[in-house]
C-alpha cells in the first residue's frame, strides 16, 4: 500500500496520501484517492468541475494538504469529516474586518459536524460556519449540513446566514454541533437596505427603521403601510379612504414642506415609483422587507424626490434549496368601532320641531311658537319654517312608527379573506420565487368590494463568477366596486364625485323606510316629500341609490425589472438593469334615471353615465458601478451610478347624460358622448455616487452626491445637487471598551445631507394656458386663459437636515437601544399660497420661505430572551417632531386657507396649519344677557348664539379675536409590542398610541351644527341649548334664519376636536403543531392563527376614524390645512383565524 | 400661446367665459343687485350658508361666500383682459379693424367688472397691466373710488373709439360702450355728460324695443334689436366636462318647483300686487307654481331640461328698455322733462299702458323710477338704481319698518364688507367701515 493509515476518530487529519498524477481531470482523481483510501467523497456535481484536469505529485502527504492545492483558487473547498471528504461551493466571507491568519495543516486538530436548521427546524443550506478568528470556514450543504475542521477543540465557530441572527458556538470538545439559527430581529449585524446597495447596520451611519415580513403579516390589510402603524418610531400612517386598497399618506418625521406632496418614495427592489402610485398592488405576503430612510444623509443618495424620506421594500427571493411551498391563507370579518352616533327618529323629531320653530321665530317680527303652518306661510316663513305634521307621532312617543337606522342600513360586518402561495428554491447558481395571491375584501361600507390578485416572480442566476442575471416581476389585476367619496348624496359626471352613503346618512331623515312593503326600494319619498312639503335634506334614499347605480374599477399593473451585473475584476462590479411600471385603470360608473338624485325627482333626473380610462407607463434604466476593496483594516466601498426615468401619462374621459333608456347601461348606450383627454409627462436624469469607508470596525464615514436634472423645474434651475456626509464611531470596537460588561455594542453618529422635494405636478414652472369656453350664438368658441404665472426659476425645494444617533446594545445585544434626534430646515419652499386677488390669482407657486422641523426617536427592542421554554420578545418606541414656519413670501407674514369653513392659520414663528377659529366661552341664554354682555358681542347675534371669548381684550369681537386651536401634528406617539413564545404557541401584540392632536371633521361638524339641515349626532342632541335644556352648551338649532353672529361662529373651538387614541393595533396568537404531528401529515410546518387588529381602542373622538386626513384635495390643501376631516371611513375591527403550511 | 390670431381669438372668448360664472352674471351679480332691494327676497334665509339669505336682511359678512366670489371672480376677468390688452399689440391680425375691435371689447370690459367692483365694494386695488409676479401685489391695498371710476372712463371712451357702430351677437359695440358710460356718469351724478352719451346711442337707431314684452326673453328670442351687451348661455353643451349653461334658471325659482331651485331672488308679494292692472309684463315676466309651492318667480330665465346648472337663457347686462329709462332719468335730471316724458311712456307702451300722469320733474322722476322696478325686475338692477337714486338707506329702512322688521341699515351697509379671505392675505387691504 501506498499509504499508511490509522485507526483514530480523525482519521482524515493523519492519513497521508501519495499520488503521482499527470494531467488527470478531477474526476478521475476523486476515483483515485477513494479507491486508495477510505475517503469517501460526497459533493454535488454542480459543486465542483470534475472535467479540470490537475497533476499532482505528493509523497505522503496529509490529505488536506493535497486537496488545499488541488481546490486552490477554484470555487471549490473542501471539508474533512473523518473519512468524508465533502466538496462544497467555496463561501467567501464578505468582508472581514479580520486581518488573515495563515492556518497551518498541522493546527487542524479537531473536527466538527453537525447541521444548520432555521427556526422552524428547516436545513438552512448555503449557511456560513467560521472558525472564529479565522479565514477558516465552509457553507452548509444542500440539507444544511456541515463539517469542518478547526484548530483545536476550544475553538469558536461562527455560523451565520442572511436574514438571521449570527451564533457564536464554542466547540467546548464536542464532535456534533447542531445549530438552530433564529431570524434576525435587530441585531447589528443585520442587513440594511440603502438606496443601490446594502450594509449593516452595525456600518450604517444613518437613520433607518426596519420592518421585516412577520411583523408586517401581524397586520391583515390590502395596504403593506398600514402594518407600518406603531411598530416604528418616526412614521405616521395618516389617511383614511373609503375604499379597501385606497392609499394612505406615509409621514415621515413629520411636514417638511407646506404645499408640495408629502409622500415619501417608494422603492421596490430597486425600482423607484413614481408618487402617487397604489401601494395596495403590492401584496404585502411578498414582502421580505421594508427600510424606511429617515435621515437626510442615507436619503440624499434619491436627490430631488427624497425630502419625505425613502421607503425600500424589498420582495421576497428565493433560496437555495429543495422547492419549498408556503401556502398562508386567512378568513375573518370586520365591524366598525368609530363613535359616531345619529339620533332616532324620536329624537330628530324633537330636533326638526325646534330648528324649525326657533328658525321661524328668530326669523322675522310678529312670530310664535305656536303659529300653524299657514300662518307661519303668511308670514313669510317660507317652507323650513313649516312643521311637518307626521313629527307630532313621534313628539308624543307613539310606538311603532317608522324609525330607520340609516347608519346600520349603510354599514355592515364586512368579511374578508386571503390566500397566498409562495414556490421558491434554488440550486447554488440560481434562485426563485414565485407567488400568488388572491386576497377578497368587502367594504364595511354597503355594496363595495375589493377583489385583488397578484403574482410575484423573482429568479436570479449566475451564468459564471462573473455574470449575474435576474428579473422580478410583479402583476396585479384589482376588480372593485368602490363606494362613492363625494360627500353630498348627488351624484354628478365628474371623477370621484359619487355618492357616500357613509356620508349620506346626515342627510337620511329616519322618519323614511328603505324598502316599500312589498319590498321594493322605497324610492324618493324624502325628495319628494321635502320638495312638497317641507324642504329638507332634499335626499334620495342613499341605500337604494348606492345599490341601483353602478361604479365599477378594474386596475392592471405590472412592474419589474430586469438586470444584468458583471463582476471583470474580484470586487468591481457592474449592473445595469432596466424597469417599467405600466398601469392602467378603468373606471365606469352608471346611473339610471329611474331614481332621484340629490333635490332632483325622479322626473327630472337623467341617465348619466361615465367611462375612464387612465394609463401610466413609467420606464427607468440604472446603471451602477461599484467597486469593493478591503486593505488591511481599511475597507472602502464605492459607487457610481447613472439613472434616468420617465413617466407618460394618459387619461380619456367619456361622460354622457344623453341615453336613450336605462337598460343600456354603460357609456356605449350615451349618444355622442362628450371626451376629455388628459396628457402628462415627466422625466428625470440622475447622476450619483457614493463612497463608503470603514476602518477596523471602528470608524465609519460615508458621502454621496448627487445631481439631478428634472423637466419638472424651470428652464433656469432644471438641474440640482445633492450632497451628504456621514460618520460613525464603534466605541464598543475600541480596545478599551470592556469586553464583558453589561454594554456589548455601543456606537455614535451623525448625518448631514441634503434632499429635494420635486412634488409639484408635471408642468408648474409653465404658465399653464387652460381652456374656458364661450358661445355666441348657439356657436361654441374655443376659449383659454392662463391659470398659472410662469416661473423659470422654480425649483426643488430643498431640505437640509442633521441627524445624530445613538446604538446601544446590552446583554449580548438581546437589547438593542437607538436614540436619534434631527433637525432640518426646508428652504426654497413651494409654496402654492393665497395672494391678493387683484393679481388675477387666488394662489400663485413659488419657491419662497423657509420650514423648520425637529424632533427625536428613541426605540428599543429586546428579544431572544428566555425564561424557561418561554421566548420573550418586545418593543416600544416613542417619536416627537415639531415644525416651525421661519419665513414664508417676501410681503407675507401669514396664510390663512379654509377648508369646510375651518380656517387654518400659518404664520411666520408658527406651527403650519394651527386651527384658527373662535373661542366659544358659552350661549347667550337671553336676551338680557346680549344686552348686559360687557363685550360687545359680533353683529346679530340672537339668544342661542355662542358667547366668543374676547381673545385681543379690546371689549369688542372681531375677526382679531380668531385665536390657535391647536394643530394635526401630535405632541408625540409611542408604540410598543411584545411577541411570547411558549411551547409552540406563540402570542404577539403591538399597541399604538397618538397624543396632542387635533382635528376638525366635515361630518360631526355638520352634525353637531345645530342647522337643522343635518339629522344630528346624538352628542349634540343631548347638549343643545333650550328649552329643555337651559344648560345646553351647544347653541340652539336653527333650520331657516341663521344670524350673522352664528354664520361666523359656525366652525369655532367646539369642532376643534381631541383626536388622541390609544389602541391594541394587531394581536395575534398562533400554534405551531408539533413535529410528530407534521411528519404524520406529510408536512414540514403547520401553524394555525388567531389575528386581530384594533382589538381595543379608546378615544373621545366622536367621528369615525382621527387618523384620517383630506387626501383627495390638493397638496396644499392637505397641508395648509391639514387636520380637517373631509371623508373618512370608520375605525374598523378586524379578526380572522389563518392558517400557515409549508412543505 | 398669445402668438398669434387664433390664439389671441381664443384669450378673448376666455374672457367673455369668465363673465358667466356663477360669481358674476352666471348667478351672483344678479343676486345681490336685486336681493338687496326691497322688490325680491330670499326664500331660505339660510340657504347655501345664507350667501344670498344675509343680504336680505343686511347681515352679510366678510365670511359670506358670495362676497369672495364676486372680488375673485371679476379680478380674474380683468387679469384675463388685462393680458390680451398687454399682448394683442404685438400680434398681427389678417385685419386691423378686427384687432382695434377686440381692444376695444376688453376695455369695455374691463370697465364694466370695474364699475361692478366699485359699486359693491366702495375703494377697490386697481390693476390694469398684466400679472407678472402676484406676490408684486403685496401691500398694494385699495385704490380711492374716484381713481378707479377715471380708468372706467379712459376705458369706455377708448372703447367708444374702437368698437363699431353695428352690433354683432355677444360683442358689445359702440352703443353699449355709450350706454355703459352713461350709466356710469350717471352713478356719479353727472348728469349732462350722462345725456350726452345716452343721446348717442338712442340717435344711433341701432338698437329698438321689441314690440312685446313677451319677445324680449327666452332662448327663442336671443340677439334681439334690444339687446346691447349679454352674456351668452346656451343648454346642452358638454364639453372638456364643461357646460354652457347658466345656475339661474333653477336657482331663482321657489324650492321645490323645479330639480335643485333654491328660491334665490323672488319677486315679493307686495312687489306683484303693486303691478298696475293690464300691465303684459306681469304675465310675461312673472310666474307662480302655486301647488308646489305659492312664491312668484321671475321667467326671465329658463329652465333647461338638460340640468339644473344648463339654463340656456342669456343674461341682458344692457337692454334698450334700460338705456330708454336711463336716458329719460338724464332727460329728466337736465330739466328736459317733456323729453323724459315721451321716452318713458315708449316703455309703458310696449308693456300695454297709457301714458304717464306725471308731469313736474319730481313727479316723473318717481314715475320712471318706478317704471324701472316693473320692467327690470329680477335682472340685477335695483339696488345700483337705488344707490344711484341716493334713496338706498331711507327706501330700506322704510321697508323694514312696514313689514315689522327691526332691521335698520345705515350708509355704511350701502357697500359690501371686503372678503374675510383678502384681508387674511394681506394686511393692506382694509375693511369698509361698519363691518
Amino acid at each position: 500500500a501506498l499509504f499508511s493509515m490509522q485507526a483514530n476518530d480523525a482519521y482524515g487529519q493523519r492519513t497521508k496520501v501519495t499520488l503521482d498524477l499527470n494531467n488527470v481531470s478531477i474526476g478521475q482523481l476523486i476515483d483515485e484517492i477513494e479507491s486508495k483510501t477510505e475517503f469517501e467523497f460526497v459533493y454535488k456535481i454542480k459543486d465542483v468541475d470534475l472535467n479540470r484536469t490537475v497533476s499532482v505529485k505528493v509523497n505522503r502527504e496529509r490529505i488536506a494538504n493535497v486537496l488545499n492545492q488541488v481546490f486552490q483558487n477554484t470555487r471549490t473547498t473542501f471539508n474533512l469529516n473523518n473519512r468524508r471528504i465533502y466538496l462544497v461551493k467555496r463561501y467567501k466571507p464578505d468582508v472581514s474586518p479580520q486581518p488573515e491568519k495563515y492556518i497551518k495543516e498541522n493546527d487542524m486538530q479537531f473536527s466538527v459536524s453537525g447541521a444548520v436548521t432555521d427556526e422552524n427546524g428547516q436545513p438552512l443550506p448555503g449557511a456560513s460556519i467560521i472558525e472564529k478568528g479565522t479565514s477558516n470556514g465552509i457553507s452548509s450543504d444542500f440539507d444544511g449540513n456541515y463539517s469542518i475542521e478547526v484548530s483545536n477543540s476550544d475553538a469558536i465557530l461562527q455560523v451565520s446566514y442572511l436574514g438571521y441572527s449570527s451564533q457564536e458556538i464554542a466547540v467546548s470538545g464536542q464532535s456534533t454541533i447542531n445549530v438552530q439559527l433564529q431570524p434576525d430581529t435587530g441585531k447589528l449585524e443585520e442587513v440594511v437596505i440603502i438606496g443601490y446597495g446594502s450594509t449593516t447596520k452595525e456600518k450604517f451611519n444613518g437613520a433607518v427603521s426596519k420592518v421585516d415580513s412577520e411583523e408586517l403579516n401581524n397586520y391583515s390589510s390590502a395596504n403593506f403601510e398600514q402594518a407600518l402603524s406603531g411598530n416604528v418610531s418616526g412614521i405616521q400612517i395618516l389617511g383614511n379612504g373609503k375604499n379597501p386598497g385606497e392609499n394612505s399618506v406615509i409621514q415621515i418625521r413629520g411636514l417638511n414642506t407646506l404645499t408640495a406632496g408629502t409622500n415619501p418614495l417608494i422603492v421596490i427592489d430597486g425600482n423607484p415609483l413614481s408618487e402617487g402610485s397604489s401601494f395596495s398592488s403590492i401584496n404585502t405576503q411578498d414582502i421580505e422587507s421594508i427600510n424606511i430612510l429617515k435621515d437626510a444623509a442615507s436619503a440624499a443618495i434619491y436627490g430631488s424626490r427624497a425630502s419625505n424620506g425613502v421607503i425600500l421594500i424589498t420582495t421576497k427571493k428565493g433560496r437555495q434549496g429543495s422547492l419549498k411551498v408556503t401556502y398562508d391563507t386567512y378568513y375573518g370579518f370586520q365591524d366598525r368601532i368609530d363613535n359616531f352616533e345619529l339620533v332616532d327618529a324620536y329624537d330628530a323629531a324633537l330636533f326638526d320641531s325646534d330648528s324649525r320653530n326657533f328658525g321661524y321665530v328668530s326669523g322675522g317680527p310678529g312670530r310664535s311658537i305656536s303659529d300653524d303652518n299657514a300662518t307661519r306661510d303668511a308670514n313669510g316663513g317660507g317652507k323650513r319654517s313649516r312643521v311637518p305634521g307626521y313629527l307630532q307621532g313621534y313628539l308624543d312617543g307613539q310606538a311603532g312608527l317608522t324609525n330607520t337606522n340609516w347608519t346600520d342600513a349603510v354599514f355592515r360586518t364586512a368579511s374578508q379573506q386571503n390566500h397566498y402561495l409562495n414556490l421558491s428554491g434554488g440550486t447554488e447558481k440560481t434562485d426563485y420565487s414565485v407567488s400568488f395571491g388572491y386576497l377578497n375584501q368587502e367594504n364595511i361600507i354597503m355594496d363595495s368590494d375589493y377583489k385583488r390578485y397578484t403574482a410575484n416572480v423573482q429568479l436570479n442566476s449566475e451564468i459564471n463568477d462573473h455574470i449575474r442575471f435576474g428579473i422580478t416581476s410583479n402583476v396585479s389585476l384589482v376588480n372593485s366596486n368602490p363606494t362613492g367619496e363625494a360627500g353630498w348624496s348627488n351624484y354628478r359626471l365628474s371623477p370621484g364625485a359619487q355618492p357616500d352613503p357613509s356620508f349620506s346618512i346626515i342627510l337620511m331623515q329616519p322618519y323614511y323606510p328603505i324598502h316599500n312593503s312589498d319590498g321594493t326600494f322605497a324610492i324618493a319619498n324624502q325628495i319628494d316629500d321635502n320638495n312638497d312639503n317641507w324642504d329638507g335634506p332634499i335626499s334620495e334614499n342613499t341605500v337604494a341609490q348606492t345599490e341601483l347605480t353602478d361604479f365599477f374599477e378594474r386596475r392592471l399593473r405590472v412592474f419589474g425589472n430586469a438586470y444584468v451585473e458583471v463582476e471583470p475584476w474580484n470586487g468591481l462590479k457592474f449592473k445595469t438593469s432596466l424597469g417599467g411600471d405600466f398601469n392602467s385603470t378603468f373606471t365606469e360608473f352608471f346611473a339610471p334615471s329611474n331614481i332621484g338624485n340629490y333635490r332632483t325627482p325622479v322626473a327630472n333626473n337623467r341617465t348619466q353615465a361615465f367611462e375612464n380610462n387612465a394609463r401610466r407607463e413609467n420606464f427607468i434604466t440604472e446603471n451602477l458601478l461599484t467597486y469593493s476593496k478591503t486593505l488591511d483594516k481599511h475597507t472602502f466601498d464605492a459607487l457610481l451610478g447613472f439613472s434616468y426615468q420617465e413617466e407618460s401619462r394618459f387619461n380619456t374621459r367619456l361622460e354622457s347624460n344623453n341615453f336613450a333608456d336605462d337598460n343600456l347601461r354603460n357609456i356605449a348606450g350615451a349618444t355622442n358622448p362628450s371626451a376629455i383627454v388628459g396628457r402628462s409627462k415627466w422625466a428625470l436624469e440622475s447622476y450619483f455616487t457614493r463612497l463608503q469607508y470603514d476602518y477596523d470596525g471602528r470608524y465609519a464615514l460615508s458621502g454621496s452626491f448627487r445631481r439631478d436634472g428634472s423637466s419638472r423645474f424651470g428652464a433656469n434651475t432644471k438641474y440640482g445637487n445633492f450632497a451628504s456626509v456621514s460618520a460613525g464611531w464603534t466605541l464598543s470596537n475600541e480596545e478599551f471598551f470592556p469586553e464583558d460588561g453589561l454594554v456589548s455594542f455601543s456606537k455614535i453618529r451623525a448625518s448631514w445631507g441634503q434632499t429635494g422635494n420635486n412634488q409639484i405636478g408635471d408642468f408648474g414652472s409653465i404658465a399653464l394656458i387652460e381652456s374656458d369656453n364661450y358661445v355666441i350664438d348657439g356657436q361654441l368658441i374655443p376659449g383659454s386663459y392662463t391659470d398659472t404665472s410662469p416661473n423659470p426659476d422654480l425649483s426643488w425645494e430643498t431640505n437640509t437636515a442633521l441627524n445624530v444617533g445613538l446604538d446601544l446594545g446590552l446583554l449580548d445585544n438581546k437589547l438593542l437601544l437607538t436614540a436619534e434626534y434631527y433637525k432640518s430646515n426646508t428652504t426654497d419652499l413651494l409654496l402654492k399660497v393665497p395672494v391678493p386677488q387683484q393679481s388675477g390669482f387666488s394662489e400663485s407657486l413659488q419657491n419662497i420661505g423657509e420650514l423648520e422641523n425637529k424632533g427625536f426617536e428613541f426605540e428599543i427592542r429586546g428579544n431572544g430572551f428566555e425564561v424557561g421554554d418561554l421566548r420573550l420578545g418586545f418593543n416600544a418606541n416613542i417619536s416627537a417632531s415639531q415644525n416651525e414656519v421661519l419665513a414664508l413670501g417676501e410681503g407675507q407674514e401669514q396664510i390663512i386657507q379654509s377648508n369646510g369653513g375651518m380656517g387654518f392659520l400659518t404664520k411666520v414663528g408658527g406651527s403650519i396649519a394651527e386651527f384658527y377659529a373662535y373661542d366659544i366661552e358659552g350661549v347667550f341664554r337671553t336676551q338680557a344677557e346680549i344686552d348686559a354682555a360687557a363685550v360687545t358681542p359680533l353683529a346679530g347675534t340672537e339668544i342661542g348664539d355662542y358667547v366668543v371669548r374676547d381673545a385681543n381684550g379690546d371689549g369688542q369681537i372681531t375677526p382679531d379675536d380668531r385665536v390657535t386651536l391647536g394643530d394635526y401634528n401630535p405632541d408625540f406617539t409611542y408604540g410598543f409590542g411584545f411577541n411570547l413564545n411558549y411551547n409552540g404557541f406563540d402570542l404577539s401584540a403591538q399597541f399604538t398610541g397618538i397624543e396632542g392632536r387635533k382635528v376638525s371633521d366635515r361630518m360631526v361638524y355638520y352634525a353637531e351644527s345645530g342647522e337643522g339641515f343635518f339629522v344630528p349626532s346624538q352628542h349634540y342632541f343631548d347638549n343643545y341649548f333650550s328649552d329643555r335644556n337651559a344648560e345646553g352648551f351647544f347653541r340652539r338649532p336653527d333650520f331657516s334664519s341663521f344670524s350673522s353672529a352664528g354664520r361666523l361662529t359656525r366652525s369655532s373651538s367646539l369642532s376643534v376636536y381631541d383626536a388622541d387614541y390609544f389602541r391594541l393595533r394587531s394581536l395575534q396568537l398562533g400554534y405551531n403543531f408539533h413535529e410528530s404531528v407534521t411528519e404524520y401529515l406529510g408536512v414540514d410546518f403547520l401553524r394555525i392563527y388567531l389575528t386581530g387588529n384594533n382589538i381595543f381602542n379608546s378615544t373621545k373622538f366622536r367621528g369615525y376614524n382621527p387618523d384620517a386626513l383630506d387626501t383627495r384635495t390638493n397638496n396644499n390643501q392637505q397641508t395648509l390645512t391639514r387636520g380637517w376631516i373631509q371623508s373618512a371611513s370608520p375605525l374598523t375591527r378586524f379578526v380572522a383565524l389563518g392558517l400557515n403550511v409549508k412543505f | 400661446f398669445y402668438s398669434n390670431e387664433q390664439e389671441l381669438e381664443s384669450a378673448i372668448a376666455g374672457v367673455y367665459a369668465q363673465l358667466q360664472d356663477r360669481g358674476l352674471y352666471g348667478l351672483d351679480l344678479i343676486g345681490v343687485g336685486e336681493i338687496s332691494g326691497e322688490d325680491s327676497f330670499e326664500e331660505i334665509a339660510a340657504n347655501d350658508g345664507g350667501r344670498f339669505g344675509q343680504l336680505d336682511d343686511f347681515s352679510t359678512n366678510a365670511g359670506n361666500d358670495l362676497v369672495g366670489k364676486i372680488w375673485e371672480e371679476s379680478y380674474k376677468g380683468i387679469q384675463r383682459a388685462n393680458t390680451v390688452l398687454n399682448r394683442i399689440t404685438d400680434i398681427e391680425y389678417e385685419t386691423s379693424v378686427l384687432k382695434t375691435t377686440r381692444i376695444g371689447e376688453m376695455k369695455f370690459i374691463r370697465a364694466l367688472l370695474y364699475f361692478n367692483l366699485v359699486r359693491l365694494y366702495g375703494d377697490v386695488p386697481l390693476v390694469t397691466s398684466e400679472t407678472e409676479s402676484p406676490f408684486d401685489f403685496f401691500g398694494q391695498g385699495r385704490t380711492s373710488s374716484a381713481e378707479v371710476y377715471t380708468q372706467i372712463e379712459t376705458d369706455l371712451n377708448d372703447a367708444i373709439q374702437d368698437l363699431p357702430s353695428d352690433k354683432t351677437a355677444g360683442r358689445p359695440a359702440k352703443g353699449a360702450a355709450q350706454a355703459l358710460l352713461g350709466d356710469v356718469l350717471l352713478t356719479q351724478g353727472n348728469f349732462s355728460g350722462a345725456l350726452t352719451s345716452f343721446e348717442a346711442v338712442v340717435s344711433s337707431n341701432t338698437y329698438s324695443l321689441m314690440p312685446s314684452t313677451s319677445e324680449i326673453f327666452g332662448v327663442a328670442n336671443e340677439g334681439n334689436s334690444e339687446t346691447l351687451f349679454e352674456i351668452q348661455y346656451a343648454s346642452g353643451f358638454l364639453v372638456d366636462g364643461k357646460k354652457e349653461g347658466s345656475l339661474a334658471g333653477s336657482q331663482f325659482r321657489p324650492s321645490g318647483t323645479t330639480a335643485s331651485a333654491k328660491g334665490h331672488n323672488l319677486p315679493t308679494q307686495a312687489f306683484i300686487d303693486s303691478f298696475e292692472a293690464g300691465d303684459t309684463r306681469l304675465d310675461d315676466y312673472v310666474d307662480v307654481d302655486p301647488v308646489a309651492n305659492p312664491f312668484y318667480f321671475s321667467t326671465k330665465y329658463e329652465i333647461s331640461p338638460t340640468g339644473a346648472d344648463d339654463g340656456g337663457s342669456d343674461h341682458l347686462i344692457i337692454r334698450y328698455a334700460d338705456v330708454v329709462l336711463k336716458y329719460a332719468e338724464s332727460l329728466n335730471e337736465n330739466n328736459q322733462t317733456a323729453d323724459a316724458i315721451t321716452q318713458l311712456n315708449t316703455v309703458r307702451a310696449r308693456a300695454g299702458l297709457g301714458a304717464t300722469t306725471a308731469s313736474s320733474q319730481t313727479e316723473v322722476r318717481a314715475a320712471i323710477r318706478l317704471e324701472r322696478r316693473f320692467e327690470l325686475m329680477g335682472e340685477g338692477h335695483r339696488w345700483f338704481d337705488l344707490k344711484r337714486y341716493g334713496t338706498a338707506v331711507s327706501v330700506m329702512n322704510a321697508f323694514f319698518n312696514s313689514a315689522g322688521s327691526n332691521v335698520t341699515i345705515d350708509e355704511n351697509k350701502l357697500v359690501l364688507p371686503i372678503p374675510q379671505s383678502q384681508l387674511d392675505t394681506d394686511s393692506s387691504i382694509t375693511q369698509n367701515p361698519g363691518y
